[in-house]
């Protein structure tokens, strides 16, 4: 036999080896985890009951004192599992914090914590803490924010935001310009993050922007604000921003006015404010325009309406277009006149939302209905999109009957063309 | 003249030798590297934080994509998968790409939709859009009826159509998992680079139980032994080979059965090619050319846990079809895209992975093929030693089985999907038994892709796949015609 037979002949064997310790490997890692999952699932049934009682019955020190667990081991897991579970309750928080301390899970991850230096774990370590939400962990989070990895400083930036204290929000904030200048958390995961504070957050946050000018801070700070309660404060910091150099702050100000609930709030402002806005260089600070208009319903909001729907750009005339379908009926003279126009794009954005919405239903009941108005109006609404390419409506009013004998003459000879095609 | 041609089957003899030797050192490298990515994301996955993301409005708003040509069957039940998944911005368009199976009316009737006249802005050129339907029930919900185009052009017209920043393409014959879209979706908020395109896993639906639209019991397929292997190479393939590949940005193919993009980058270049039998393969590797090129800092993820489950071919002559299918779309994008070959203007993709798509996806089964033909006849005419022979045919299935048994491994470690006992040991069973005769069979069909480009045969097979009805055969995925 040569070298080279050898060689082969013991390549094989190797390989031959690999695959049985692969499929040992899978078995063994089988029964294992069985195993494991079926111990954890005991120990959970077992202490589940044994800790509510001793929350319900306020015995938690007899129980810590009585529970001695060695750390991670199995039955530390599992208790750990059902604290965090409880830990989501809002009723049970403080005592499951008490657990968390007296059974040394706080202690033992900050210590982890100083003593590892690979981002898996530290991320893992960070997440624990925060879900934990230990006050004692704000210092170890604040200072994992200067972390090289951006993975590491988006868990700790998170698991600050859901300890949710004074101090977490304080490191929290400090920390924002850097890290946005740094780019090591994205706005998206800060925003998100950020409303893990919760309602109380909302009035520090409004403070913290009105006396920031960067606008990367100020952009993330006007999106979060969009989900925390409205005050008469926030609606003024709003109309303050809409002058702002940065085109993205605007866009967010116009945004946080556009809230549902602003109209119904109805703070009071200068109408005036956002006519200079109509004439926004940037695109998509005139497409918020179209929205907040609407919800606010201000002064000659419709004309304002108008003039957006013949603007240059798609989006804002589309936006536009919405707005205009959601002021109801008042609407509908502004789309004749539109319709009117020479202005195509106008003209075929209008009847696609007109269907899209549901407004085109609204336009067959008005045909159908005693109103002679409202009926001529539809009519000629009807006739107007027809002849811009969008007959479906015309044909649906045909078809439910809504159009008596004297107008279908007089329809038959508006030309019936496709749409779609 | 003898000698000279003996000459030549000795060296390529020696050629076939060196470049398994060659293309199983290559593999092996993926599998260390999937076995330490796939074990850090699984880490990763105990902190991500896609149950704060799931119902945050702040999720950028996504529009799922079901191209569908004759899927009447199956149809009503991907659209209800995707309307139900956990995501809080959705709008779901399906595209009927000229059925003649009375698909478009069973959605008509089912979902009582009405037919709406839309602008229909064609940034990507398609053919003709026959009408739009929607339904005030469903606001979300947007049925395409256009001429038949086939999948690339089903897929365009939806980007046409969609007001989604990003998009997600769902087969039709496919269901996703209620967090799929979410998992798929969370590197986007956290990554500091544009995330443009990411893809997940695709499993096996077949042998699964399913209530309404979900998965709710996973299991091998008890009558198709063609299934099963299928599901140890797509194992081997999704949880070793792309993880390998996406540790160092060189994914050159996202499932077209489940894939993620950002609408953007889609129109920056141009929409999926229509004249690609692997529109999906083409569309990433004219992403990364585009990107490269312009020097536009990007991201094309595999990400290994969310996961889209979908129907697979169980007759030879259907899988034959699929797989010539997918082998003659790589040559065909290769080919495209030849340039990047060796090119350092492109970085890893053009130095590491176009060459290791040409030199070892591409011309493998090739080279596999002619070995098996050219190493038996060799042996018979006394050209090669008999042991030699025999122990490197040991070599090539012994490795074939350690890496599908690898794949099986890392289920094992990472999501272990087959609970059932006997289900993992015929998973391990399967991964031999695959390297015998499947495997080679494989090889064949692909072989056959370099006669179908060479010869022009450039199109779309049909495939069948057995449907919910098991009476009835349907042609699955969109084809074209011409």
């Amino acid at each position: 036999m040569t070298i080279s037979q050898l060689f082969l002949i013991s390549f094989i064997i190797f390989i031959f080896f690999l695959i049985l310790t692969s499929i040992m490997a899978s078995i063994c890692r089988r029964v294992w985890n069985k195993r494991r999952y079926e111990k954890l699932d005991l120990l959970r049934e077992l202490l589940r009951p044994a800790l509510r009682d001793s929350i319900a019955t306020g015995s938690i020190d007899a129980f810590t004192r009585d529970t001695k667990i060695p750390a991670g081991s199995l039955k530390w897991e599992a208790l750990e599992q059902i604290l965090l579970e409880m830990c989501e309750g809002v009723e049970q928080k403080t005592e499951t914090l008490k657990l968390f301390q007296a059974l040394g899970y706080v202690q033992y991850y900050q210590k982890q914590l100083s003593g590892r230096s690979s981002s898996i774990k530290l991320s893992a370590t960070a997440d624990k803490l925060g879900k934990i939400g230990d006050p004692s962990a704000i210092p170890f989070l604040v200072q994992l924010l200067q972390h090289k990895e951006s993975e590491v400083v988006t868990v700790a930036f998170r698991s600050l935001c859901r300890i949710g204290s004074t101090e977490a929000l304080s490191g929290v904030l400090t920390a924002l310009p850097a890290l946005l200048k740094g780019g090591k958390v994205t706005a998206k995961a800060i925003q998100t993050s950020l409303l893990l504070f919760g309602p109380w957050a909302g009035e520090p946050f409004l403070k913290y922007a009105a006396h920031k000018d960067d606008p990367e801070v100020l952009s993330v700070m006007i999106e979060t604000l969009i989900a925390y309660p409205i005050s008469p404060e926030m609606f003024q910091f709003a109309l303050s921003r809409l002058s702002h150099p940065n085109a993205e702050v605007r866009a967010k100000a116009l945004k946080l006015l556009a809230r549902h609930d602003m109209r119904q709030a109805s703070f009071p402002y200068n109408p005036q404010i956002f006519q200079p806005l109509l004439k926004d260089p940037v695109w998509y600070v005139r497409l918020q325009l179209a929205r907040t208009i609407e919800t606010l319903r201000c002064d000659q909001y419709i004309e304002m309406l108008k003039k957006l729907v013949l603007d240059r750009q798609w989006q804002v005339r589309d936006a536009a277009t919405a707005s205009l379908i959601n002021t109801g009926e008042e609407s509908i003279d502004a789309f004749l006149e539109l319709l009117e126009t020479e202005d195509r794009f106008a003209k075929e954005g209008i009847s696609e939302a007109v269907q899209r919405t549901g407004y085109k239903t609204r336009l067959i009941e008005w045909l159908g209905g005693v109103d002679l108005q409202q009926k001529f109006k539809a009519l000629r609404m009807m006739t107007m999109m027809d002849r811009a390419g969008f007959p479906t409506p015309m044909r649906e009013a045909i078809e439910a009957g809504c159009i008596g004998p004297e107008l279908s003459k007089e329809l038959a000879e508006v030309p019936q063309t496709g749409g779609a095609v | 003249m003898k000698a000279i041609l003996v000459s030549i089957i000795i060296g390529f003899n020696y050629f076939i030798g060196f470049y398994y030797g060659f293309v199983q050192v290559i593999y092996t490298l993926m599998l260390t590297i999937a076995l330490v990515v796939i074990l850090r994301h699984l880490n990763r996955i105990r902190y991500a934080p896609f149950r704060d993301l799931e119902k945050r409005s702040e999720m950028p708003p996504v529009s799922i994509i079901i191209p569908a040509r004759n899927e009447s069957e199956v149809i009503i039940r991907s659209i209800e998968s995707s309307l139900t998944m956990n995501y809080p911005g959705l709008e779901v368009i399906v595209v009927n790409d000229g059925s003649t199976d009375g698909m478009l009316d069973m959605l008509i009737s089912h979902y009582s939709l009405q037919r709406i006249d839309p602008l229909y802005r064609d940034l990507i050129k398609t053919r003709p859009v026959r009408g739009f339907y929607c339904t005030s029930k469903i606001p979300n919900l947007l049925i395409v009826d256009k001429e038949n185009g086939g999948k690339a052009d089903a897929i365009n017209c939806a980007i046409n159509v969609c007001r989604s920043p990003y998009v997600c393409v769902q087969d039709a014959d496919s269901v996703l998992e209620k967090d799929a879209l979410i998992r798929l979706a969370t590197p986007l908020v956290q990554s500091e680079v544009p995330v443009i395109a990411c893809g997940g896993v695709v499993r096996v639906l077949n042998g699964t139980k399913q209530e309404g639209n979900v998965v709710t019991s996973i299991e091998l397929p008890r009558r198709s032994t063609l299934a099963c292997f299928q599901i140890v190479e797509y194992l081997r393939s999704f949880l070793f080979g792309r993880v390998g590949l996406d540790a160092m940005n060189c994914n050159l193919v996202i499932s077209g059965a489940f894939s993620f993009f950002q609408k953007a980058a889609l129109l920056n270049i141009g929409g999926f090619a229509t004249d690609n039998v692997a529109e999906d393969m083409e569309l990433i590797v004219r992403m990364h050319r585009h990107y490269r090129l312009k020097r536009i800092p990007y991201r094309i993820r595999f990400i290994s846990d969310p996961i889209c489950w979908t129907e697979v071919p169980e007759t030879f002559r259907m899988l034959g079809r699929q797989r010539r299918r997918w082998h003659l779309g790589m040559i065909q994008t290769v080919w495209k895209h030849k340039s990047l070959i060796f090119n350092p203007r492109y970085g890893q993709i053009g130095l590491f992975a176009m060459p290791y798509t040409v030199f070892v996806e591409m011309i493998s089964p090739l080279l596999e093929f002619l070995g098996y033909i050219v190493i038996p006849l060799s042996y018979f005419f006394g050209l090669i030693n008999a042991d030699y022979f025999l122990l490197f045919l040991a070599l090539a299935i012994a490795y074939g089985v350690f890496l599908s048994t690898m794949g099986i491994f890392l289920e094992e470690i990472t999501f272990r999907r087959y609970t059932k006992w006997s289900d993992l040991f015929k998973l391990l069973l399967y991964g031999v038994l695959e390297n015998i005769g499947y495997r080679q069979l494989n090889s064949f069909w692909r072989f056959q892709a370099f006669f179908q480009f060479l010869f022009g045969r450039i199109k779309w097979e049909n495939v069948k796949k057995k449907g919910d009805s098991p009476s009835q055969m349907r042609v699955s995925t969109v084809h074209s015609e011409s």
